[in-house]
């Protein structure tokens, strides 16, 4: 649980920092951006949603599908 | 900022708010099952959502203009190496963190301090962004024109 607290703060950190890095997040690529047909979207969330799924299966694998 | 658009500003947040909290997608378990691939409703939920604002910016583009804010402004652009350079670090947070910064805002109000402590981070990682990308650029950088920042 200790570790919890610096975890969720650099997952903050991730997002916050990449989304302005990107130019937004999954509210202004993924469903504006892209109901907009902006291509610059459509890269933004398969990047990110790829990515996500990726990380989200390899750390379910090393922990033995505890998390 | 005229009356009416704070006002449809307010009112869109907390519909929102409200229906990303309505819908489950603030919590972790949905989420999570999702990018694990073992359950589509997030990604059903993508698609509705992007189906309805389709709909929405065709009817707009008609009109021409929005209701408070003025002529309609749909910007299209080309993917650059920040799109895939920052989303890709995005990933990494929404992958661990079985959540978005939008789904964070409202679970600072159901989630307790994971939501909070989540919230800290995303601001800090805004503010940082944000230095990064005012930092003046090196010398080198300013002899390679094709170096782009933002």
């Amino acid at each position: 649980v200790p570790l919890l607290v610096p975890l969720l703060l650099l997952v903050g950190l991730a997002m916050g920092y990449g989304a302005r890095w990107a130019g937004g997040c999954t509210s202004g690529h993924g469903i504006s951006g892209c109901s907009a047909g902006s291509p610059e979207s459509l890269v933004a969330t398969g990047t990110f949603f790829g990515v996500a799924v990726a990380v989200t299966l390899v750390v379910h694998a090393l922990t033995g599908g505890a998390v | 900022v005229s009356r009416g658009l704070r006002w449809s500003a307010l009112a869109v947040g907390a519909a929102f708010g409200f229906l990303l909290t309505a819908s489950g997608l603030g919590d972790y378990d949905t989420i999570h099952s999702g990018l694990l691939l073992q359950d589509a409703y997030i990604y059903l939920m993508m698609a509705a959502a992007v189906g309805t604002a389709a709909a929405g910016i065709a009817v707009l583009r008609r009109v021409g203009r929005t209701a408070f804010g003025g002529p309609l402004d749909v910007p299209r652009r080309r993917p650059t190496r920040s799109t895939v350079a920052g989303s890709a670090l995005f990933g990494v947070g929404f992958g661990v963190g079985a959540t978005c910064p939008g789904i964070t805002v409202a679970t600072v109000a159901t989630g307790g301090l994971y939501g909070g402590l989540v919230l800290a981070g995303i601001l800090a990682g805004l503010w940082l962004r944000g230095r990064v990308e005012q930092a003046p650029m090196t010398s080198a950088e300013l002899r390679r024109p094709s170096v782009q920042r933002g």
